[in-house]
């Protein structure tokens, strides 16, 4: 049983890597070799701001891993500006709790805990990155990316992968992220970062435009959009019915719209807001597995306008980046083992 | 982080202690204080009624601050024999070992508290919760049952009852294997007052009882409902063991939960066992009562009346994720208190990533 730390992770696995995996897996998905478990958040008042939010999602690929992952969180949902956030507390120690345990189908055996962190912020932005790279417009040099937190990162790598664009100009409200972001994303992607003082002007040179932040309202408007765009969100909060209604609209996944809450009897979800995907239209957008596998053709010619909506992550996803970090691991001694006898029993459960 | 073996709980764990907790932790969920995600099963082909079996099940507990999850990672074998379709689980991880463990979470400080192995933990649960349900639903005056089963689980339900009625005297068992049976009795014979009969057949052990216990792995019938009389409860541990007539015939149905766990398998492939599951025949939804609010609020029960406390299969939820949040949590904290387990340090669970 393999014990991974981020460090260890990260030095393991490239957003490239995370492209790889991820795109065999949505293959899989197609073929009917894959079988994931719906997200599923618990939630529970500990008082009148505070919820603990227990998070699940997983997942089997044939020949390959089943993974679990969990989360940890306990939540508030402030107002910044006139917008309502849902932020993850720092409760343990100043730290977060997200674990990802990987299994063998083949012996039932534990094979790692890993944390969550890294696969996590990767898997997020390869998935709009793959998404992108299908519909974005060809020869895009100019890209927006609205946000400067860990999801504005991975789209950031995942973007500079797969479209090799010249500049990224970023936008996010608070001008010291937005320059911490910039000197430290700089170095890591051979784009130009630039900093922008008004997503409007982030968003006018460019052809395609990443949404990537927190916000529960929308952060992507009617105003933007020109012939031959390409959107990309990691959130359904971020964009409207209207907005979606001007481009041709692909979901990360059908199969699950949004989380399912479960709530103790009684309490109602401080996060059931209504939107488009309770709508109708909703079933009539396909998603990645679709458009990876051929079954619906990615971008057709260059005035169409294409959104990709990233409405949920997939605990398949685990699986798949997991299997790519276990392998790396193992193969270069990074890690350390726990007893595996730890981790199985001889009393039948 | 607290790694605790199934030697580590057998020193702490009593049926008694066992069964306050989960009462506890029912009434929590009756009354809002306690939260439960529907289980969910994943099945992946392995060959010839063979496959892998991944669940997982998860709860949390406001009074305790603790939420828990619970992972099985079985290889599962379907097989026939002369008694009907039978599931085991096969010792399949190294050392002919089996996997199945509780990772307890704390809410205050987010981070696993401890990771146990299931084994004892389980028996011992669902010996606890089918007592709960005895002592709750049994019908007046009843001093002799029947009990179909003699594996591990039929242990725990003897050990259940001997704490939840202490009225009871004698029990009469059935299993398929007559040394088994005869072996099981001896075996709990020598532990309590309880007198254990083995008997040759099903309806030798069942017809005319006013107290049914069953406890066995089958996928298919092993009782027939033209054996009950008025005025009697069966506790069932799970739904494929229970023939159509008992399900009709039950005027109620006590359930852990009424939420129904997912399934989920590749296309075109279905074991027995979900397929089972998906295709009741009989619907007992107007009749289903959750365990935390006969717990909660008490149980009237009309003269007459057939009750029958039901496991997963059935109409209502198997195991629940808060039933391992409150044994786990009994079991930690006893286990604290002792000095037991194997320390990791928790600086592997926390991270500075905010996920």
């Amino acid at each position: 049983m393999l014990l991974l730390t981020n460090q260890e992770i990260a030095s393991l696995l490239s957003i490239e890597d995370c492209l790889a995996a991820l795109e065999k897996m949505y293959r899989a998905m197609a073929g009917g070799e894959a079988v994931g478990t719906p997200r599923i958040d618990t939630m529970l008042a500990l008082d009148e701001e505070h919820v603990y939010s227990f998070k699940q999602m997983g997942g089997v690929i044939r020949g390959g891993i089943q993974a679990l992952r969990v989360n940890s969180d306990v939540l508030e949902y402030p107002l910044i500006g006139d917008a309502r956030r849902r932020v993850k507390l720092p409760r343990a120690k100043g730290r977060w709790v997200g674990l990802i345990y990987l299994f063998d189908p083949e012996t039932g055996l534990p094979e790692a805990i890993l944390p969550d962190g890294v696969i996590q912020h990767l898997r997020v932005g390869a998935t709009s990155g793959l998404a992108a790279r299908e519909l974005a417009p060809r020869d895009c040099r100019e890209v927006a990316l609205l946000g400067s937190g860990w999801q504005a990162e991975s789209a950031l790598l995942a973007l500079d992968a797969v479209l090799r664009p010249q500049r990224v100009h970023v936008y996010s409200p608070d001008p010291d992220h937005r320059r911490a972001f910039r000197e430290k994303m700089a170095g890591k992607v051979s784009a130009e970062v630039v900093e922008e003082a008004s997503a409007a002007a982030a968003v006018a040179p460019a052809a395609v435009v990443f949404s990537a932040t927190n916000s529960m309202s929308p952060v992507l408007t009617e105003a933007w959009i020109r012939p031959g765009m390409h959107f990309s969100t990691v959130k359904t909060q971020e964009v409207d019915a209207a907005f979606l209604a001007r481009g041709r609209v692909f979901l990360h996944t059908r199969g699950q719209l949004k989380q399912q809450m479960m709530m103790a009897a009684g309490q109602r979800s401080p996060e059931a807001e209504e939107g488009w995907w309770r709508g109708q239209a909703v079933h009539s957008y396909p998603d990645l597995v679709d458009l990876l596998s051929g079954k619906v053709p990615g971008r057709q010619g260059d005035e169409e306008v294409t959104i990709f909506v990233n409405n949920i992550g997939l605990g398949l996803q685990f699986a798949a980046v997991g299997a790519v970090v276990l392998s790396k691991a193992r193969e270069l001694g990074v890690g350390r083992d726990l007893p595996d006898h730890w981790f199985t029993e001889d009393v039948h459960p | 982080m607290l790694l605790l073996t199934n030697r580590d709980v057998m020193q702490v764990l009593t049926m008694g202690d066992c069964m306050a907790a989960l009462e506890e932790a029912f009434r929590d969920l009756a009354e809002g204080t306690a939260v439960e995600r529907p289980r969910s099963h994943t099945y992946t082909p392995l060959g010839p009624d063979r496959y892998y079996l991944f669940k997982s099940m998860d709860g949390g507990l406001a009074r305790r601050r603790l939420h828990a999850i619970r992972i099985t990672s079985d290889l599962i074998q379907e097989t026939r024999s002369e008694a009907g379709w039978r599931r085991e689980k096969l010792a399949a991880a190294p050392g002919g070992r089996w996997v199945g463990m509780v990772l307890l979470f704390s809410m205050d400080t987010l981070e696993p508290l401890a990771l146990v192995q299931d084994g004892f933990l389980q028996r011992t649960r669902v010996g606890a919760t089918s007592a709960l349900a005895v002592r709750e639903l049994v019908p007046p005056g009843v001093e002799e049952g029947g009990m179909v089963g003699s594996g591990w689980q039929a242990g725990a339900q003897v050990l259940g009852l001997a704490e939840a009625l202490p009225g009871l005297r004698r029990l009469f068992v059935y299993s398929p294997n007559r040394e088994h049976r005869e072996a099981f009795c001896r075996e709990f014979q020598a532990q309590g007052r309880l007198q254990l009969v083995p008997v040759a057949r099903a309806a030798e052990a069942l017809r005319g009882r006013r107290l049914w216990i069953l406890a066995t792995n089958a996928l298919e019938p092993v009782v027939d409902g033209r054996w009950l009389s008025a005025d009697t409860h069966v506790n069932s541990i799970q739904g494929r063991e229970l023939d159509s007539r008992t399900l009709e015939r039950a005027d109620r149905v006590v359930v852990r939960a009424r939420v129904r766990p997912s399934h989920h398998a590749p296309p075109g492939f279905e074991p027995r066992e979900m397929r089972m599951a998906q295709e009741r025949k009989v619907r007992v939804e107007h009749k289903l009562v959750e365990l935390g609010e006969v717990l909660s609020q008490g149980f009237h029960r009309e003269p007459g009346w057939v009750t029958l406390f039901a496991g997963g299969g059935s109409g209502g939820s198997s195991g629940l994720g808060v039933q391992f949040a409150a044994v786990t949590d009994l079991v930690y904290r006893r286990a604290r208190e002792a000095g037991l387990g194997t320390e990791v340090d928790p600086e592997f669970f926390r991270q500075e990533f905010k996920p």
